[in-house]
Parts: C-alpha cells; sequence; structure tokens
C-alpha cells in the first residue's frame, strides 16, 4: 500500500506543476495591461506635457518592475534567431506584441527597433512643442494617433497610421517624422526573413516571471486584485470556507442518501420500487442544476410566487456574532437549506444508480451465491458479503463527484448569492479581473487534485487487494 | 429454444435490442426531430414571410437574406432593406408560424409580457406564443433558434473529442508498450523531427492563426491546414535521412515504443484537472465566440472516449481475424483503422451520446452566466438567465430550462439505449 501510495504522490508533483505552468498561461494570455489596471485612477491617463508625460511614464516603469513584468516569462525560450532577447523591457504589453509581430514578419530586429526608436524620438519631440501653439485640435488627434501608432500589428496598418499623422504635424517635428517613415518603409527592403526560422535558444535562469508567480504561490501569494486592490489571497480565504463547507454537507448528505437508494434498488431489482427509483434518478441526473436553481429562486424564494425561503445570501441581514450560537446556526441552516439541495441532488443521483450496477454486480459474484447457498438470510448476504465489496468502486467516486461540484459551484453559488470561490470568480469574470479569475482556477485544480488523491488513499484503505496491483 | 431470427450480425442484433428499448428508440426520433427544427428554424421563427407578393412583386425574402448573409450579395432594395415586413401592405404572404426574430427586440413588449398575458400586438397572428423576455426578444422564436446553437454545441464539440479520443486511445490500445518497434535512427530523427514540424507550423506561425481564429471558421480551417503542412512537410524532411542511416548496425537496432504508457498518463493527467472549471476560466478570458467554447470544450473532454476506444482496442488486436490481417502482411496502420476500430467504436458511441448531453449542459451554463458566448446570441442558457432579471416571468425561467433538460434527457437516454443495445452482458440477463 506503501508503494501505492507513494506512486500516486509522486504522481501528484508532476500534474500539480503542469496544473501552475496551465494556469500561468492562460494568465499570460489575458488581454489588457496589468501595469495600467494598477494604475487606474493615478495619473490622469498620459498628460499633456513633456514632464507631466515623463513622470507617468517613470511610475509605469516602476510598477512593472515592482510586478517583475519586465522579466522573461519562463526559464528559457525556444524562439526564432529574429526574436531578440530583449524584447520583454519594452514597457506595454501591446507594444511588445506589435514589435513582436512585426519582427516575426520582417525577421530583422535591427530594423524594427529602428522604427521604434524613431518613433519614440518623434513621441518625446511632439510633448516638447509648447501646448499654447494655434494647433489645437490636431494636437490632441495627434496625440491619440501616436498612442495607437506603436501598436499597430499589421504593417499595412502602421503605414496607413504613420501616413495619418504626417498631415497634421508641425514643421519642427518633419524631420523626426521623415525618420520614422523612412524607418517604416525600408522595412521590406531590410527583411531576413530567413532569421524567423532558425531557431534559437535563450536561458534566462530564475530570474523570471513564471518562477516568480510560482514562489509566490508557494507563499500563499495570489497577486492583487484588479477590482479593490486587495490581495487575492485574503479575499480566497473567506469565500473559500463557504464553498467547502456547503461542498462537504452536499457530498456526505449525497452518500448518506445514495447508498441505501442503491441498495434497495438493486435488492428488488426489476421491481416497481426499483423502476420507479431508477426512473426518478434518471431524471434528477439529467435536470440541470442551474435550472432547478433558477426555479427555486423564482418560484419559491420571495418575488412573486412563494417566499418560503431566503432570496439567497448566506445570513440575514441582522444576523451577529451577538446571536447565540443555535440562533447563528439556525439563521444559517435557512439560508443554506435549499443551494444544499440543489447542490446535492445531481451527485445525489450519479452516486446511486453507480452504486445500483455495483451491488447488482456483486450479487453475482459466486461467493455471494456459495453465502446463499449456506443458507444465511438475504440481510446477512446483502450487508455483509455483498454490499462492502460493492463500496470499493462508489468511495473512489468521490474523485469524480468532488470536481464537479467546485466547477458547479460558479453557476450555483451565483445564483444563490453565497460568497463563495465561485461567486467571487464569477464576479472577477464579469468584470475582467483576471488575476482573480486565475486564482480561483489555480485553487479549484489543486482541491481537485486533492480530491482524487483522498479518493487514491480511500480506495488503498478499503481494497486490500490494490497493493498487488502492477504498476 | 431460441426463436429464430433474421438477422445474426452483433450490429444488426444491437439495432434489434436497441428498437425494443422504447425510451432510446423514441428518443432518437425526438432528436431527428429537432434537428429537423435546427436545420429549419429561419423558416419557423423570422421575421419577413416566406414568401410573399409585394406590389405586384414575387419575393422570396427568407432566401433573399440567405443570399446576402452567406455569399455575401446585395440582393435588397434600399427601401425594403430596413422595412419591418410586418407592417408593410402585402398582397398575400406566407409567414413562418413565429413572426419574430431571435434577436430582434420588440420594444412594445418590455420588459417581459406572459404568454396569457395581455400583449401589445397589431393582429392575433403576432402574438408573442411563449411571451418576451426582458428586453422584448420573443420567446419561442429564441428557443428554436437555440435549437440549433444547442445541436451545433454539442455536434461540434464532441466531433473533436471524438477525433482525438479515438485516435490516441487507438493507438494506446492497438500498439501498447511493446508492439511498436522503429529503427534506432527513425526513433533519433523522427521525434526531432515531430517536435521541429509543431515548432514552425504552430509556434511560429501562432500569430497567423490566431488572427484566422479571430475572422472565423473558414479562414482559420485554412491557416490550420497550412500549419498541418508545414509540419508534417518539414517532419518528414528531418525524418529522411534516417532511410540511410538505418542501414548502420547502430541505426539499424529497432526498439519498443511505449506508446500506451505516454498516452495513459496524458490522460490521467487531463482527468486531474477540473476540466468545467478550466473551461470557464478560457471563456472569461478570450474573446467571447461560439467557436472557442466548442473548441475548449472538445480539447479538454475526450478521455473518456480514448479510454473506451483503448479498453476495446486491447481485447479486438488479439482476435484472429487481426492476426490473419497481420499475417497478410498488411501494414499496422491499414490493420488498425480498416480492421480493428470499426469493431472497437461501439462503445464509443455511448460516450459520444452522454458526451453531447454534458457539453449541451456546459455550453447552456455558460450562456447562462453570459461568459464566452457573444452577448447577441440568442441561447437557451442566455434566455434562462433572463428569468434573474425579471421577476415574476415564470415562462422565462420555465421553458429554456425545459428544453435543455429535454435535450439532455434524450441524449442521456439515447447513451443508455446503446449501451443496453451493445453490452452482451445485459442481453444475457
Amino acid at each position: 500500500m506503501t508503494t501505492y501510495l507513494l506512486r500516486r504522490l509522486l504522481f501528484f508533483i508532476p500534474t500539480l506543476f503542469l496544473i501552475t505552468l496551465l494556469s500561468f498561461l492562460i494568465s499570460q494570455s489575458a488581454p489588457g495591461d496589468p501595469v495600467e489596471q494598477m494604475l487606474v485612477g493615478r495619473a490622469g491617463g498620459g498628460g499633456e506635457q513633456l514632464a507631466e508625460r515623463q513622470a507617468t511614464m517613470q511610475a509605469y516603469t516602476e510598477k512593472r518592475r515592482e510586478l517583475g513584468l519586465d522579466l522573461p516569462i519562463f526559464y528559457f525560450a525556444i524562439v526564432p534567431l529574429a526574436e531578440p532577447e530583449t524584447l520583454h523591457f519594452i514597457p506595454q504589453v501591446p507594444v511588445q506584441d506589435a514589435l513582436r509581430r512585426l519582427t516575426y514578419k520582417f525577421g530583422n530586429w535591427e530594423a524594427v527597433q529602428e522604427v521604434y526608436r524613431a518613433y519614440l524620438r518623434l513621441d518625446s519631440a511632439f510633448y516638447a512643442t509648447a501646448q499654447d501653439t494655434a494647433w489645437g485640435e490636431k494636437r490632441t488627434e495627434v496625440r491619440a494617433l501616436l498612442t495607437l501608432l506603436p501598436q499597430e500589428k499589421n504593417y499595412e496598418e502602421l503605414r496607413y497610421r504613420a501616413r495619418q499623422i504626417g498631415g497634421l504635424l508641425l514643421p519642427v517635428l518633419n524631420p523626426y517624422y521623415e525618420k520614422l517613415v523612412a524607418a517604416i518603409e525600408s522595412l521590406p527592403q531590410k527583411a531576413q526573413v530567413w532569421k524567423v526560422y532558425v531557431p534559437s535558444i535563450h536561458w534566462y535562469g530564475t530570474q523570471n516571471q513564471y518562477h516568480r508567480w510560482l514562489m509566490g504561490l508557494l507563499r500563499g501569494d495570489f497577486g492583487i486584485s484588479y477590482q479593490d486592490k486587495r490581495p487575492i489571497a485574503q479575499k480566497l480565504g473567506e469565500a473559500v470556507r463557504w464553498s467547502l463547507v456547503i461542498n462537504f454537507i452536499s457530498i456526505v448528505l449525497a452518500y448518506l442518501i445514495a447508498i441505501p437508494l442503491g441498495v434497495t434498488s438493486a435488492v428488488h431489482r426489476g421491481s416497481l420500487r426499483d423502476r420507479s427509483i431508477s426512473l426518478i434518478l434518471f431524471m434528477l441526473y439529467s435536470l440541470p442544476s442551474f435550472w432547478v436553481g433558477t426555479m427555486a429562486i423564482v418560484f419559491l424564494c420571495g418575488g412573486d410566487y412563494l417566499s418560503l425561503f431566503p432570496p439567497g445570501g448566506v445570513q440575514s441581514t441582522e444576523h451577529s456574532s451577538d446571536w447565540s450560537l443555535l440562533e447563528r446556526l439556525i439563521d444559517w441552516a435557512y439560508h443554506l437549506i435549499l443551494p444544499v439541495l440543489v447542490y446535492t441532488y445531481g451527485s445525489l443521483a450519479f452516486l446511486s444508480r453507480q452504486m445500483r450496477t455495483a451491488l447488482l454486480e456483486t450479487i453475482q459474484q459466486d461467493y455471494v451465491r456459495t453465502a446463499r447457498a449456506k443458507g444465511l438470510p438475504q440481510r446477512l448476504v446483502i450487508w455483509k458479503h455483498a454490499f462492502r465489496n460493492s463500496l470499493i468502486p462508489i468511495i473512489t467516486l468521490f474523485a469524480s463527484v468532488f470536481p464537479s461540484m467546485i466547477s458547479g459551484s460558479v453557476i450555483l453559488e451565483t445564483i444563490f448569492s453565497i460568497p463563495g470561490m465561485g461567486f467571487l470568480s464569477y464576479g472577477a469574470m464579469v468584470a475582467r479581473d483576471y488575476p482573480v479569475i486565475i486564482a480561483v482556477f489555480t485553487i479549484g485544480a489543486v482541491l481537485t487534485l486533492i480530491g482524487i488523491l483522498i479518493a487514491d488513499i480511500l480506495y488503498a484503505v478499503v481494497d486490500p487487494r490494490i497493493s498487488y496491483t502492477k504498476r | 429454444m431460441e426463436t429464430p431470427s433474421v438477422s445474426h450480425s452483433p450490429r444488426a442484433r444491437a439495432w434489434e435490442t436497441f428498437k425494443k428499448n422504447k425510451p432510446a428508440y423514441i428518443s432518437l426520433w425526438i432528436v431527428v426531430g429537432l434537428a429537423v427544427i435546427a436545420l429549419l428554424a429561419d423558416f419557423l421563427a423570422y421575421n419577413k414571410p416566406i414568401v410573399a407578393s409585394y406590389q405586384g412583386q414575387t419575393l422570396f425574402p427568407i432566401f433573399r437574406d440567405y443570399g446576402e448573409r452567406l455569399l455575401g450579395l446585395k440582393l435588397w432594395e434600399p427601401e425594403l432593406r430596413k422595412v419591418d415586413w410586418r407592417r408593410l401592405e402585402l398582397d398575400w404572404a406566407i409567414w413562418p408560424p413565429v413572426r419574430y426574430a431571435p434577436e430582434e427586440l420588440d420594444l412594445r413588449n418590455v420588459p417581459a409580457v406572459s404568454p396569457f398575458g395581455e400583449q401589445y400586438i397589431s393582429s392575433p397572428s403576432e402574438r408573442h406564443y411563449l411571451g418576451t423576455d426582458n428586453i422584448g426578444r420573443d420567446l419561442l422564436s429564441g428557443l428554436i433558434h437555440g435549437t440549433r446553437i444547442s445541436l451545433t454545441v454539442g455536434l461540434v464539440s464532441v466531433g473533436i473529442s471524438a477525433i482525438i479520443g479515438i485516435l490516441l486511445g487507438a493507438l494506446a490500445g492497438y500498439f501498447g508498450d511493446t508492439s511498436f518497434q522503429v529503427s534506432r535512427a527513425t526513433l533519433w530523427l523522427g521525434l526531432p523531427g515531430i517536435l521541429l514540424g509543431l515548432y514552425y507550423g504552430f509556434y511560429v506561425r501562432r500569430y497567423a492563426l490566431g488572427e484566422a481564429l479571430g475572422e472565423g471558421f473558414m479562414p482559420f480551417l485554412g491557416a490550420l491546414s497550412l500549419s498541418i503542412a508545414l509540419a508534417v512537410a518539414v517532419a518528414i524532411l528531418v525524418w529522411l535521412p534516417s532511410r540511410l542511416i538505418k542501414r548502420t548496425v547502430w541505426g539499424g537496432y529497432r526498439v519498443h515504443v511505449w506508446v500506451d504508457l505516454t498516452i495513459s498518463r496524458f490522460i490521467e493527467v487531463m482527468i486531474s484537472l477540473p476540466t468545467t472549471l478550466l473551461i470557464f476560466t478560457v471563456a472569461a478570458i478570450a474573446k467571447p465566440s461560439l467557436f472557442l467554447v466548442m473548441a475548449v470544450i472538445g480539447l479538454t473532454s475526450w478521455t473518456g472516449i480514448a479510454r473506451f476506444t483503448r479498453g476495446e482496442m486491447l481485447k479486438v488486436r488479439s482476435l484472429d481475424y487481426i492476426q490473419a490481417a497481420r499475417a497478410l502482411g498488411y501494414s499496422d496502420l491499414r490493420i488498425m483503422f480498416l480492421h480493428a476500430l470499426p469493431n472497437s467504436l461501439a462503445p464509443v458511441l455511448v460516450s459520444i451520446a452522454f458526451g453531447i448531453a454534458s457539453a449541451i449542459l456546459v455550453e447552456s451554463g455558460l450562456s447562462f452566466l453570459g461568459i464566452g458566448v457573444p452577448p447577441t446570441t440568442v441561447t437557451w442558457g442566455s434566455l434562462l438567465s433572463a428569468a434573474r432579471s425579471a421577476s415574476g416571468a415564470w415562462w422565462l425561467a420555465v421553458f429554456p430550462g425545459l428544453a435543455i433538460f429535454t435535450v439532455v434527457t434524450l441524449f442521456n437516454l439515447l447513451g443508455e439505449g446503446i449501451r443496453d443495445a451493445i453490452d452482451p452482458r445485459l442481453q444475457e440477463r
């Protein structure tokens, strides 16, 4: 058994690693610039004057360094020879992305860099011009165009954008502008496309974003929420309690009801009782929980029909810690009874159907027939001989019931406004608060893995044969 | 004594058993009916007539819209383009039974009028038979067109997972850990070849692929085929020299490739991922797109199919007729795909039926939350979620949910029926 568990644990670690890699990969593809998100509300968006602008850029760069976003992404990178090792130093993710795309198109980083430098010179020259010239509206327009220019991903659009700026500029800026246009126009001539197709490896060591993120994760640091700038770990800590409590109650309840139901069904196979139980369970199994939840909210919780239950939440508004424990428990129970029922019935149906099948299979085994032949009473045969052996597959089903509950809580907690992980995640999805979404996924995945591990351990405990299985 | 039956092939016998299973058999026909509704959705619910005579002209407005939408033609005269056909003075017209398009907002019936209540309509034929939602969209029209989306999501995502699952499962089951032998030269050049092919086909071209995915399904298919062609070409190019190296003693040594071990571990890792949560996360972060939702569901839910195919292949490969095929000198690929696979597919059908049910469930869950699916797309899930914002609108809570429940039940019943039909153990009972 020890070797079996050890093997499962050994499998646990690479899978965990893979999950963190996957979460990180998804978080990398989240749109938008995290630094800008963090700076929202500070420094009024760009600024008109050179000094102001420089201050904003300064703050941006500092925040970027603080978050470690100027670091390379992973321990190493296999990239085309054309892609420089230093691209991650360039601030602003969209600009980085646009420059990378241009490099992939023309294969000549020096030439692309030339364009970028010419742009930077034009940009600072533009902000150095006094604001009070007769330039007026055009100035605002140029400013907008100058912000968009370096984010242009398509070469033709970049040329178009540059030409748009051309007609609007002051004569002072013309030399800078011409250099920029020359750099852009010369890109196709300077193209070294072969460089795109020669791979090269960059080695960065532990100074990279993934390593930082992973180390933070191990310390319990999930970053900062965009919405309220609070540490995500703190937000999650409060939320995860509710999710775990509800899931735990539901799973226990599901097992407690499912097992006797499945046994009755199997023992009286083919009878009216079996057939009606099977039919009801089948219907429950196909009932989408979010439909049942919505119906419950619409028809049973206030609104225009019955108001038997509170319309969501986990406690009433006047709930306070001054109440006696019993009062508080009753209040919680009153709020949670409906969500728990909705949580439970799906896995209940699934579990009882599996229980029925498992018991039917064990009843056909020779040793059960032997027990019957010995003249043991039916009760003893079922509960002592067949039942215990049919439990094994049911216990391992914990591994598939638990993850589905964790995922299901996103929808159900939203319907019932339970301040758990799923509700938090839904709020983050609506508000595009990516760090929170990623954190919930990572924790959900780790919880799933732990659930599978627990199922494995239980399996090893209840089934003595497991130690002899090979591999 | 057994009664003599006409057909003896296992397939025919399974079909006979399936037909005797009334719930499953009826489900099959209802699913066919739903597919017809999905195909003909525009002729059942639309805001233009099928045929109409307007100012002496006979017009086929729905077909014209098809021409504009599908072929990119400019068919409508400017004065008819934006017109409300229900208000036109038509000589005569054949209308779809429901005279509303699914996304259309009927601003006179806002918010959420009841199917039995008073509705602000000009004629009885313009009634909202199942009421409207909180922003005035016709519920029945939405349900009819939602059938199309639900079935498409079910079929496409399960199609994707079936291709991946069957391929990987068949490879793992057929070859196991010992049957796939290659020369060292092939292994040492082929593996880097495949990696390099993937690098050129997919990594270097990732921007092109990403852009194509944003443009739509057909451009993506084109870009994907180009990537695959490039990857295969590079892999073959790298592998070619191995034909020569094979003749040396070192290169000619044959080694086992652990096909089964590798694929089984991969499946185990996939199973430990919280798939639904992963789908939610990806859908929340990426740009809303129905195709993306289908792709993500397909890419994460193939493990069941792969395990079934593998198990079945393990049984089939030791059968005599496979040995016979080997003895005839057929290639492994030919035996696998033409001889072994067709006989291993029956259990996969069960997985496919259940897979469609769960894909539809996941998609309606996503659109219920309003993530992953574009906000303008009317789906069963999005209609159901309207019940949360329109208080007291029981029809919004009941009908869309009933539609989801029905389809899910149908596919579950189908799955059970197929399982009972092909499981010989159950036949003996």
